[in-house]
């Protein structure tokens, strides 16, 4: 080799290797960013997730790029641009105050292994986020036969005063995605205000890219009760264009993303099913808490919720589009005794106590997209 | 490794060919920290694109037009991971720089793309919150403890009371802050090893009009 020839190519290696950006999605993100996760934790690996994260003040605990594989032989399968919680507000029955808790600019706040031990599968990620990797419970049962699951979990907590909000994200062995809202922290004391109930509510938006950007479908899983009669059926119907859905409890409503890139190997279309957790539903004076899901055209300025409804307004063509989905979870918080009292020390009247946590949710629940039971011998 | 093998049959110019293409394979063999420290496409905004995100931002004509000469704050500069085009390409990666512009209750939104290092977009914003900065929370500190009814309330010990926040959403247009910019002060000190927040003073400082209001029934 002619030492120009030797020289041109060790020169183009070098620049090719500091010029080049990331080859692959498990790049796009430096540590502590980057997550990776094998399941089962012990012996050969089944399934895998991967995604990157971050906690921009006023946006909470931010998934992105999060992809799942469902065995080391498949490829990595997309399912989040980004995910995060828009906004946390809180409307007391009195009327007022009305806070839009996230949107104020909050960090996340410190966790340490007082939080997070490394006991319990926790580890501190730069000093504001607990990844936990650990058992789930049961994933299926028949008599003596067992399967017991794991989860990587991923939480951080708004410290916006008073209060703190855990934000959870749970990535289990089977694919399904929880996203969980908890509320915890001291009542607000001032104006005796301590024992006026009221809600708190986060707004998920889901940037869903099922199996990449793009298109995406959105159905409306609705599921009937033929009364009188002894029989039922279920529905899945596109929902065409931009809305606002109210969530049935006994429609079983449930938002279905699908791609049509993704098939399993039955040739089954794959999607993912976004299923509410609530304990209740709320609605305000504020239009934009109207309904429990809506669905929007991705727009990278619609981030956060107050301005749903103007978003859908024309409403946008989704039946093949990059789609976002929004839903809205609620806590219904009423003060009781075991959430603190005032001690009168120091010369001044003091709120002494914590409210417990409370949790809302929604689950996304893969459906076709493993060829048969997973976490199945 | 292949050079020091040959080295020796090499000639001067050779040789000197070797060391300037080696060195810098070697130093990024050797120094495996410092190539882990370029910002990949999804990590969070680094200090320096935050100052120019907001550089930009501040100078571009769109934005200046909108905020004209009202007084303004910078809320928030956030990351944004675009989506790239053609879909299968890297994130692009920008920023969102947030303005509150006081006189008139409104935002201003400029989009930064560092690829470009340019704003590539910027619209007015209505009825959205636009964060509060860090320089506002100490404003509204600093306004509370200048103001001498709360301080009384505070009692000698003022000094010590830890002062968190809570923004103020007014929706009745009787209210003092409704189109204001308003924070209220929560003060909190440790008490039995725990921070306990004391029941009064309640206290709103509107930014808008830089003044104190302390609520009590």
């Amino acid at each position: 080799m002619s030492v120009a020839r030797w020289f041109v190519m060790t020169s183009a290696s070098a620049i090719a290797v500091l010029i080049a950006g990331p080859a692959t999605a498990q790049q796009l993100c430096s540590n502590p960013f980057f997550v990776q996760q094998s399941f089962p934790t012990a012996g050969p690996t089944e399934t895998t997730w991967r995604l990157c994260w971050d906690s921009t003040p006023g946006w909470g605990l931010i998934i992105r790029f999060a992809e799942f594989r469902k065995s080391p032989t498949s490829p990595f399968v997309r399912l989040f641009w980004d995910a995060y919680v828009s906004e946390i507000f809180v409307p007391y029955h009195s009327g007022w105050p009305r806070y839009t808790d996230l949107s104020y600019g909050f960090p996340l706040t410190t966790v340490s292994t007082a939080d997070c031990p490394g006991t319990t599968g926790g580890t501190v990620l730069a000093g504001k986020v607990c990844k936990v990797v650990r058992d789930r419970g049961v994933a299926w049962k028949k008599d003596a036969q067992v399967r017991r699951g794991q989860e990587l979990v991923l939480w951080g907590a708004v410290g916006a005063a008073n209060y703190n909000y855990i934000i959870e994200w749970a990535f289990r062995d089977d694919g399904v995605v929880v996203g969980r809202f908890g509320a915890t922290g001291q009542n607000l004391s001032w104006d005796d205000m301590d024992t006026v109930p009221h809600m708190h509510n986060a707004i998920w938006r889901l940037d869903i890219d099922l199996n990449g950007c793009c298109p995406n479908s959105v159905h409306q899983g609705i599921h009937h009760e033929n009364l009188p009669g002894l029989t039922a059926t279920d529905f899945d119907t596109i929902i065409p264009t931009e809305t606002g859905l109210e969530w049935k409890p006994l429609a079983f409503h449930s938002l279905n993303v699908y791609s049509p890139t993704l098939h399993n190997s039955l040739g089954h279309l794959s999607s993912y099913h976004l299923i509410p957790l609530p304990s209740g539903v709320a609605r305000h004076a504020e239009p934009w808490t109207q309904e429990d899901f809506w669905v929007t055209r991705y727009h990278w300025s619609e981030r956060r919720p107050e301005n749903l409804p103007s978003y859908i307004s024309p409403p946008e063509n989704i039946s093949s589009a990059d789609i976002v989905v929004w839903y809205m979870g609620s806590l219904h918080h009423h003060p009781r005794d075991e959430d603190g009292q005032f001690i009168n020390v120091l010369g001044g009247r003091y709120w002494y106590g914590e409210a417990h946590v409370m949790w809302t949710g929604f689950m996304l629940k893969p459906n076709d997209l493993f060829d048969g039971t997973p976490l199945f011998p | 490794m292949v050079v020091a093998r040959r080295g020796p049959r090499f000639d001067p110019p050779r040789r000197r060919y070797a060391l300037i293409t080696v060195w810098p394979l070697a130093a990024m063999l050797l120094a495996p920290r410092a190539f882990a420290q370029r910002v990949r496409p999804l990590d969070p905004l680094t200090p320096r694109e935050t100052q120019l995100a907001q550089r930009l931002a501040r100078a571009d004509a769109r934005v200046r037009d909108l905020i004209g000469n009202r007084r303004s704050v910078t809320g928030s500069v956030d990351f944004v991971a675009l989506k790239p085009e053609p879909p299968d390409s890297f994130p692009v990666r920008s920023a969102v720089v947030e303005f509150y512009v006081y006189d008139g209750d409104y935002g201003v939104r400029a989009l930064v793309d560092f690829r470009r290092q340019a704003v590539t977009e910027v619209d007015r914003i209505d009825r959205e919150p636009i964060p509060f900065a860090t320089e506002e929370i100490v404003t509204a500190k600093r306004l509370a403890m200048q103001d001498t009814s709360v301080r009384q309330k505070l009692g000698a010990e003022a000094e010590r009371f830890r002062v968190d926040w809570l923004g103020v959403t007014a929706r009745d247009e009787h209210d003092p802050c409704f189109k204001h910019r308003c924070l209220q002060l929560l003060f909190s000190r440790r008490v039995r090893g725990r921070d306990l927040y004391l029941t009064r003073p309640a206290v709103v400082v509107d930014l808008t009009t830089q003044t104190v209001r302390r609520e009590e029934p």
